[in-house]
């Protein structure tokens, strides 16, 4: 770990000299020696982030290079970057928690465990490819395993997950892992799309790369409006006594006073010309009761439907 | 990665270009890797001294520990500051040296050009060096080697 935390030392040193130079030169641009300078800078930090990606690989490090991209003449807002990477570390903790106990999740929680032994450790921070873009790489301790290991099935997860655009994918991912990831991804879009940045994120392992996500503000956008349609409905019947207080025939609704509270909802042909009720009246009615739960806002909400009135 | 004892003691060290030589390359006849390395380095220095550049070349790496076949040699181009404008014949060289052909010889090419203490480049470039001379001296467990400064032509 010396090493890879040496070579991470130096490169964000190195960073910060280029970053200098290039002011320099923003002042200065026909100074030969400080071009030649910063060419053979940007070699070293290509070659050290090369021997890092290599020494990583060989001791079972994997690498995240999260970029951000702001997509207007602003810098990158320093509190949503550092929500949108608390949001991504949080998703991967949940998911990692989900698949090692092989439970869905239901509470955004991460054990202690995870936090202490599983978490990012910070690298180093690198320049983007255009002006004011921002990159941090962090480290993970994954397992030295012949198959996937769990921290490498979470990363595929997750990367798949944000990589979605189909909402009955991610309904059927959450049914394995749970809905407390769907929410925390959620988050992550909200944090994203507050800082109004593109970003990738790119998973290094074994001196490749290899994934990775891109996502623009629009494309947050279009995520979150996905995540948004990810529910579950549980329908169930049920039974109440309560006075029909009422009934409209056209939007086909009605309402019945339970005495503890009004339940309210649609019918089809519990009440017709052939199914005739009187209001007010006192009924046994049977109902379909169905829960909506959203995961990525964790609302349930809750419909009736009449099934059938019957006089006492 | 596994650390070997270097070859020129644990400080930068002047020398003559055949003392790298005979003690890089000539003493490992074995050697996959050190000969390759060695032409490499042959192109460059015939470059630089061809072009005239004044100053050092150190050279880092593994090259210069016992490793019997190592990846590659780190050099280091320093040149002094120059009166006027850059000799064409420097920008030339340097060109080579950029050239992205040049950078897989097994030799791993750094320049740095000396300008006036007053220079507003000045303390980056500096600073570039320290992370350049880093690269030439730091073994892969944290402790530091010597290596061989070779001058060049001086006017």
């Amino acid at each position: 770990m010396t090493e890879i935390l040496q070579i991470c030392q130096r490169l964000n040193r190195l960073r910060a000299l280029q970053h200098q130079g290039d002011a320099v030169l923003r002042q200065h641009p026909e100074h030969p020696q400080l071009i030649t300078g910063l060419d053979s800078a940007d070699r070293l930090t290509g070659r050290l982030e090369r021997r890092l990606e290599r020494i990583c690989g060989k001791h079972w490090f994997d690498l995240f290079r999260y970029t951000f991209q702001p997509s207007n003449d602003r810098p990158v807002p320093a509190m949503e970057l550092a929500q949108s990477i608390c949001s991504f570390q949080q998703l991967v903790g949940v998911t990692l928690d989900s698949l090692r106990t092989g439970k869905p999740k239901e509470r955004a929680t991460v054990p202690k465990q995870i936090v202490d032994t599983d978490y990012f450790g910070f690298g180093y921070t690198f320049a983007g490819e255009v002006d004011g873009a921002v990159g941090i790489t962090l480290i993970a301790d994954n397992e030295k395993m012949l198959v996937d290991s769990h921290l490498d099935q979470t990363f595929d997860t997750v990367l798949d997950l944000v990589a979605s655009d189909d909402t009955e994918h991610i309904y059927n991912v959450s049914q394995r892992i749970g809905s407390a990831p769907i929410r925390v991804l959620g988050e992550w879009c909200n944090s994203s799309l507050q800082s109004d940045c593109s970003t990738e994120v790119a998973w290094w392992k074994d001196a490749k790369k290899k994934r990775a996500v891109q996502h623009t503000p629009e494309s947050w956008h279009r995520l979150r409006e996905t995540i948004n349609m990810v529910s579950d409905i549980l329908a169930e019947p049920v039974e109440v006594t309560g006075v029909l207080v009422a009934a409209n025939m056209k939007t086909h609704r009605f309402v019945i006073d339970t005495g503890d509270g009004d339940i309210s909802g649609r019918f089809d042909d519990a009440i017709s010309t052939s199914h005739v009720v009187k209001i007010p009246h006192r009924y046994k009615a049977e109902l379909e009761r169905f829960e909506k739960r959203n995961y990525a806002t964790d609302t349930v909400s809750v419909t009736y439907k009449l099934k059938a009135l019957h006089d006492l | 990665m596994p650390t070997f004892a270097p070859l020129f003691g644990d400080k930068p060290q002047k020398v003559a270009l055949a003392v790298v030589e005979t003690k890089c390359v000539l003493q490992f006849p074995e050697s996959a890797t050190r000969t390759p390395i060695w032409e490499g380095y042959g192109q460059f220095h015939d470059a630089v001294t061809k072009a005239a550049c004044a100053g050092t070349v150190s050279i880092g790496g593994d090259f210069v520990t016992r490793q019997d076949d190592p990846d590659v040699a780190v050099v280091l181009l320093e040149t002094p500051p120059t009166p006027e404008k850059r000799p064409e014949a420097h920008s030339k060289a340097f060109e080579w040296l950029q050239d992205a052909g040049r950078q897989e010889l097994s030799c791993h090419f750094y320049v740095l050009e000396g300008v006036p203490k007053n220079d507003p480049a000045f303390p980056i470039l500096e600073a570039f060096r320290e992370e350049f001379c880093e690269e030439l001296r730091r073994q892969p467990d944290g402790t530091v080697r010597g290596y061989p400064v070779i001058d060049l032509f001086t006017p």
